[in-house]
């Protein structure tokens, strides 16, 4: 397969209008103020076009697929879960979150639970392994479709995806990333629509798609439960799906990244219908991608070139061809199914479109994590913690300079990421839900919230939802076992979901047995946000 | 816990996870119920699921969410000018 003009005009043209987001707004981020939450200045179809590209990233564009490719039909509920989840942002954290007004993620945490220094390193720290694993990701993500539109390896891929996020973050700020995400939530919800409709127009609507998916591999319809067998071994009892419908469900109301965007919005009213937009946006593209995932696999092995040419009669055996001829490091091989899927129907136009969709979806959530990033070190931890004074009286330098260093250290991880993507999100999900989700969510919601009980959580659900992870996953063969199964009688238990409400449980007992903040702390930080 | 909360609140999260749980018992009661039953040819997972739980029901209840709670704060602020009292908050 040769390089297309086509693609490469495409990608050309992203870029144009992605730098030049970048350049127009480097002027008006000249305020901290502006660099760091967009001056408070953005309505809600932007910010929730925002919202929706940010909080989607590749793990959406291209794990969301590869994971109905692998675990068929049931996975289709884990992303209908993730749109469900959404709405819930608005009642529980947008409107009291925006109300507040704060500049970083942790500054909520600092106020409501009186601890500006210990607190702030504390929610920091999820945040931060979370925040990291997520630009590594988005990098990949990145990478990959650059290694789609260039065909070359996959090293330099990720260099050029990392010096392009670079640029516009570097240059705009919060401005910068939320115009440009705003444009790449357009982008990617489109791509993906686009991308659906051929496919079912080349199988002639929804009957022949789904007949030609039966016949290609009928399991994949099986649902948990099936005498018949199942569609995949983690989707063979109601634990896989439910669990899967459950890891990124509350994600939307508690990840940084999502949070901070409330805070650049206009007001209350703004906030909350912004939520509105991302749904209407994210679900949408979900539409689309659970189309593309269901169809990768039957398009793959009937469609695509290379079959023939590298001899392969499998798509999984292609998608490992794939990733030796371009020298993917480390990554699992399907994260690449979705975009050679649509290679597979040879159409230049409508693989311009994807890797379109797929930079902007990629690049959104590597700017939006380095935003959330970039404040906690350069400004909450240099500044409020360690009283840094060049951090203090430079807050955009200090910033600018920690852009760098995240997305330098992002791109060495990224050249032999740990783990396929999606694998990565939900491990960040779990951690960041279970660590800071209760103490943001109840804090906001139930009076007695208290900061032993925000100590104790952090302290408490970081190291096990790690360890559990890690051990399931190099123990068990996989994170989505429950990781004190054992071989002999696996659970499926998707990346330690259960640690959620078990975190949340913790936190008020733990609240109920110690002192609470004062009356004037909760009335400001609680009772005066509803 | 919770106190202040819209009541839309409630009434969504029933009608969501209500809806949630029957399409999921459905399926895995009734063996092959995602392949054979259909609508208009097509296996109706296609509908029910990737089109009406995905997105028509998320979209309702993001609009239900903001619109009720949005609409109470113009009632209250109608009556509070009335009475001449002011809100505070942006």
């Amino acid at each position: 397969m040769g390089v297309s003009p086509v693609v490469i005009l495409a990608a050309v043209l992203y870029f144009v209008i992605v730098f030049g987001i970048g350049l127009c707004t480097r002027k008006a981020a000249i305020s901290a103020s502006d660099y760091m939450v967009g001056g408070r200045r953005v309505g809600a179809v932007v910010n929730g076009a925002a919202l929706a590209s940010s909080y989607l990233s590749p793990a959406t564009f291209l794990g969301m697929p590869a994971f109905v490719f692998l675990l068929g039909y049931p996975f289709w509920w884990a992303m209908c879960g993730i749109i469900a989840g959404m709405p819930l942002a608005s009642m529980l954290t947008a409107a009291p979150l925006r109300k507040y007004a704060p500049i970083s993620f942790t500054d909520y945490y600092a106020d409501r639970y009186e601890d500006q220094k210990t607190m702030r390193i504390l929610v920091g720290l999820p945040t931060l392994f979370a925040g990291l694993a997520y630009v590594v990701l988005a990098l990949v993500g990145t990478g990959l479709f650059m290694m789609a539109i260039l065909h070359i390896p996959y090293f330099w891929a990720v260099v050029l995806a990392t010096g392009a996020v670079m640029f516009y973050v570097y240059l705009g700020g919060m401005v910068a990333t939320t115009w440009s995400n705003a444009f790449q939530g357009l982008m990617m919800t489109v791509a993906a629509v686009v991308c659906a409709i051929a496919i079912l127009t080349h199988y002639g609507g929804f009957i022949g798609l789904g007949e030609a998916i039966n016949t290609n591999n009928p399991n994949f319809w099986l649902a948990p439960h099936n005498p018949e067998g199942f569609s995949h071994p983690l989707m063979a009892t109601w634990t896989g799906m439910i669990g899967f419908y459950f890891v990124w469900h509350f994600g939307f109301a508690a990840m940084p990244y999502t949070v901070v965007r409330f805070f650049t919005s206009m007001d209350v009213k703004s906030a909350r219908r912004s939520v509105f937009w991302a749904v209407v946006f994210g679900g949408i593209m979900y539409w689309g991608l659970m189309i593309i995932g269901a169809a990768a696999r039957v398009v793959i092995e009937t469609l695509h070139p290379l079959m023939r040419e590298a001899g392969v009669t499998d798509a999984v055996s292609l998608l490992a061809k794939i990733k030796e001829i371009y020298a993917v490091g480390g990554v699992a091989v399907t994260d690449y199914s979705m975009i050679a899927a649509i290679e597979a129907l040879r159409s230049p136009i409508l693989l311009g479109v994807l890797v379109a969709g797929g930079l902007a979806i990629a690049m959104s959530t590597a700017a939006g994590w380095v935003m959330v990033l970039n404040v906690l070190i350069g400004r909450d931890w240099m500044g409020n913690v360690f009283g840094s004074k060049w951090a203090i009286e430079n807050p955009i330098k200090s910033l600018r300079l920690w852009t760098i260093v995240i997305l330098v250290a992002g791109a060495l991880l990224a050249f032999k990421p740990l783990a396929l993507v999606l694998d990565l999100s939900g491990w960040a999900f779990v951690t960041i839900i279970s660590t800071v989700g209760a103490p943001l969510i109840l804090g906001l919601w139930w009076r007695r919230s208290t900061k032993a009980a925000t100590y104790a959580t952090i302290i408490t659900f970081f190291p096990l939802t790690l360890c559990s992870w890690l051990y399931a996953k190099y123990h068990l063969g996989s994170p989505h076992w429950f990781f004190l199964s054992s071989e002999e009688n696996l659970i499926a238990t998707a990346h330690q979901v259960y640690w959620v409400p078990v975190s949340f449980i913790f936190f008020i007992i733990v609240s109920l047995l110690t002192k609470p903040p004062k009356d004037e702390t909760i009335k400001k930080y609680c009772d005066d946000l509803h | 816990m919770f106190k202040g909360i819209h009541p839309v609140f409630w009434v969504g999260l029933a009608i969501m996870y209500g809806l949630t749980l029957m399409f999921m018992i459905i399926e895995m009661t009734n063996p092959g119920f995602t392949f054979n039953a259909k609508i208009g040819g097509a296996p109706a997972v296609f509908f029910y699921l990737c089109i009406f739980m995905n997105v028509f029901l998320n979209v309702a209840i993001a609009w239900a969410w903001f619109y009720f709670p949005e609409r109470e704060d113009r009632r209250r602020a109608e009556k509070g000018v009335k009475s001449g009292v002011s809100r505070g908050g942006s």
